[in-house]
């Protein structure tokens, strides 16, 4: 499968799940409530947690991969301004490693409170 | 000669710029399907996982947030505004999904049509939310 296709279907199938987790989410607070013993201890929320933030973080990655190759181009940037245009290659660059350090940070942050 | 250049060298009108187009109904909730995106992974993520940290810790700092949450209107009101901003990036995803997979035409106006729905839905997901967590 070519990626381009493969990040397309990836991003869709991410967001499936996302909506079956929070449905689970919303069955467990509206039975059982929303209590800390179901938050800092239940096995199925914590691997289903876990596995929710590492598939944002890829659902994210490809949502402003695309947005950065939507907006910051030479052809977008340029008719804000001529020099912004410029430099459009650079920013975006800056861009996409500052959201790959912020998405590892954020998952990194989760998986140690879920887990340790 | 570069695109940009090239523009340069023109005096006609250029449509194509996206700071001047006008948005129909459709386009608007695409365009902030986008923002709420970009809100989410750089306000709302960074946000819940000082939140959750506090809620998970301990019983004790379970319910010390908790209490902050009841007493406090700006981090209820605050709470209550990342979850609707989450949410409207789900509602407006789950119409584009439904348009990626062809359930829903793509036709312009059916699109507007989903795009009124998808709005309707979301005001209504909205006063749920509120009459749930205030």
């Amino acid at each position: 499968m070519k990626s381009g296709r493969l990040t397309w279907y990836l991003q869709r199938y991410t967001a499936l799940y996302f909506i079956s987790f929070l449905a689970y989410l919303e069955y467990v607070f509206w039975t059982n409530g929303f209590t800390f013993d179901f938050l800092a201890s239940n096995g199925l929320f914590k691997v289903s947690l876990s596995i929710f933030i590492l598939l944002i973080c890829a659902h994210a990655y490809i949502g402003l991969w695309t947005v950065g190759t939507d907006y910051l181009t030479k052809r977008a940037l340029g008719f804000v301004s001529l020099g912004l245009g410029a430099v459009a290659d650079f920013i975006r660059k800056i861009y996409e490693v500052i959201f790959i350090l912020l998405g590892v940070s954020i998952a990194a942050f989760y998986l140690l409170i879920i887990w340790f | 000669m570069t695109f940009v250049t090239f523009l340069m060298t023109q005096n006609r009108p250029v449509n194509i710029n996206l700071l001047k187009i006008k948005l129909p109904l459709s386009a608007f909730l695409s365009i902030t399907h986008r923002v709420s995106g970009i809100l989410i992974f750089f306000l709302v993520l960074p946000l819940s996982v000082m939140v959750f940290s506090e809620l998970t810790h301990s019983q004790d700092s379970f319910d010390n947030f908790m209490h902050s949450y009841n007493s406090n209107l700006g981090i209820k009101l605050g709470c209550i505004g990342l979850m609707l901003i989450f949410q409207y990036h789900i509602f407006t995803g789950i119409r584009h999904m439904l348009m990626d997979f062809h359930i829903l035409n793509e036709s312009l106006s059916s699109s507007f049509k989903s795009a009124v729905v998808t709005l309707i839905l979301f005001v209504v997901n909205t006063l749920l939310t509120f009459w749930v967590m205030i």
